[in-house]
């Protein structure tokens, strides 16, 4: 996947318009749910994906050929959103945009396959990974849903390698400790899969 | 092993898709527990509507940059253009004519495909020849090249309509070409001795004038066209998920390009040839209401036409993105006829009933929204 986006690039830079539209194709649906995050307002998150590639396309000459394109595209993505929502000035406080505005609705899905107590933990887990910070949640999205490299997601966050494995590393522990507060006998209950 | 659930989680080893929700371990099988709630967050998605939607305007928005550059660069010349076409004079000269003439053609063509999304005025790329203009939309084209021997270079010209804009263009041997938006012809300045070829990306309206010395050959990306004389309609856009071909008079004989297999058909008068490229079938039938061809006059038939075709194609016509901010109802079709003369916000009107529906329009889009 990542190997083809990086053809693509190297493609697209050369001037090839097919290579454009793969670029866009296989990177709409993560920019999207990732855009998604930051914003309610569906229009924004497209109008700045838009502007990305039309960015993308202007500059096209200059862009640097050894990028890592996943985060680059990312990381251009996430400045056009922060600074439409400063633009649009809305009710948000724009000096604390970045702590603020990335929230994402961990909804698991909690079905039947699991036992009672399981379920009462899980529901629990919901809660808390709610509560966890706009970085907190950023880190553990891009990390395990958008699937990328420590390195990638530091690019993105604009944060070191180190401070990015703290970040998911001290995200997790809260949620395990918050998790081992729940009465220990959720937890030593047998879970019989049918 | 007295590995917590974040020793786990955060090492970069540990295999996300191999995890053990019923492990024995209460570390692991925590870890794995949460792995599938961050895994798996409720995840906003485009359908594949909104997606091409957002693509299109994308396109747009990369051709209208190139128009401000040009208002700010060279001023003067702009507000030339805006009274009448803008022409842009180039030329490729192939000195290897000898080689091959039919590759030259479509390496010609190949070249000035980027046109359709840089341009926003109809735009004609020729050597050595003179463009008079007709009525305001039709363009007579005669190449002045007459010295031209043929046996050391071959020049072509391409026309290129963008979206939005219709065309007409006379050939040197008298055939009346109507060109619809969105479309590029590129063609020889003189035509060979023994034929007349012409490359052709959108669709057009062709009526060839008859020459049994000389057949008339359209090539395009997927269908070769060979005719003696004859009326036709040839839509091959490249976003379009069919090819079709449909013939009024005379006779045709298709082939497929190196792009595609298929064997030689004859076309008798109305029939319509379509290829429908997902699986590359070559479907014949009979087309008696003229639907194919009633662009040339400005009209758009539809007959059971579901609505994501009837959008694609308004937007195409009037190049304006059509907005909803609700989800359409892909089932339903719509027949009758449209009068493209009409303004898109009017001929919207009569698709969503106004009573229900407001239309707004903003630059370069219009959006339908529910009352």
């Amino acid at each position: 996947m990542n190997g083809n986006s990086n053809m693509h690039w190297h493609n697209f830079i050369a001037g090839d318009n097919n290579a454009y539209r793969e670029l866009y194709n296989e990177n709409i649906d993560k920019l999207y749910s990732y855009g998604s995050k930051f914003s309610k307002d569906t229009d924004l998150v497209k109008d700045c994906i838009h502007d990305l590639f039309v960015d993308l396309n202007n500059y096209r000459a200059k862009l640097h050929k050894d990028v890592n394109v996943t985060a680059y595209l990312y990381l251009s993505l996430r400045r056009k959103i922060f600074s439409c929502i400063k633009k649009k000035g809305t009710s948000i406080e724009v000096h604390n945009l970045e702590q603020s505005i990335f929230a994402v609705e961990w909804n698991a899905e909690i079905n039947m396959v699991y036992s009672e107590e399981w379920k009462l933990l899980l529901s629990r887990l919901n809660e808390e990974l709610k509560i966890l910070s706009s970085r907190q949640q950023e880190v553990l999205f891009l990390k395990f849903h958008s699937e990328l490299t420590y390195e990638e997601v530091a690019e993105i966050m604009r944060i070191s390698v180190a401070t990015c494995r703290t970040l998911v590393y001290r995200a997790i522990k809260q949620l395990r400790v918050k998790m081992e507060n729940v009465p220990k006998i959720a937890l030593f209950l047998s879970i019989i899969f049918s | 092993m007295s590995k917590n659930v974040e020793d786990i989680l955060s090492d970069e080893n540990y295999d996300k898709n191999n995890t053990n929700q019923h492990s024995n371990h209460e570390q692991e099988k925590l870890a794995a527990h949460l792995l599938n709630i961050i895994k798996n967050p409720v995840s906003s998605e485009l359908n594949e509507e909104e997606k091409k939607r957002i693509w299109k305007r994308i396109l747009q928005s990369n051709s209208k940059h190139f128009k401000v550059k040009t208002l700010t660069k060279r001023n003067w010349i702009y507000s030339v253009a805006a009274a009448i076409v803008l022409m842009i004079l180039s030329y490729g000269i192939w000195s290897n004519y000898s080689y091959k003439q039919d590759s030259s053609l479509i390496n010609m063509a190949a070249q000035k495909r980027h046109l359709l999304k840089t341009i926003e005025k109809v735009e004609i790329t020729s050597r050595n020849s003179s463009i008079k203009f007709d009525s305001d939309s039709t363009i007579l084209f005669n190449a002045l090249d007459l010295n031209h021997t043929g046996d050391e270079t071959q020049s072509f010209s391409t026309l290129t309509v963008p979206y939005g804009q219709r065309s007409e263009i006379v050939l040197s041997d008298g055939s009346k070409i109507w060109m619809n938006s969105g479309s590029q012809l590129t063609f020889p300045n003189q035509f060979s001795n023994d034929k007349r070829e012409v490359y052709l990306e959108g669709e057009a309206f062709f009526d060839i004038a008859h020459n049994p010395d000389k057949p008339f050959i359209v090539q395009s990306e997927n269908m070769n066209i060979k005719v003696l004389g004859t009326t036709f309609n040839l839509s091959s856009y490249q976003e379009d998920s069919y090819n079709s071909i449909f013939l009024l008079s005379g006779k045709i004989e298709l082939t497929s390009s190196s792009n595609r297999v298929f064997k030689k058909q004859i076309l008798h008068p109305g029939t319509e040839a379509k290829l429908s490229k997902s699986n590359n079938q070559l479907s014949i039938g009979s087309n008696p209401e003229l639907i194919d061809v009633l662009w040339t006059k400005k009209q758009l038939l539809l007959k059971n036409t579901p609505l994501p075709d009837l959008l694609q194609k308004l937007i195409r016509v009037y190049n304006t993105d059509i907005i909803q901010d609700f989800k359409i109802n892909e089932d339903e079709s719509f027949s009758g006829r449209l009068n493209l003369n009409d303004s898109l916000s009017t001929v919207l009107g009569y698709i969503y009933d106004p009573n229900k529906f407001t239309i707004k329009h903003t630059e370069g889009r219009i959006t339908v929204q529910k009352k």
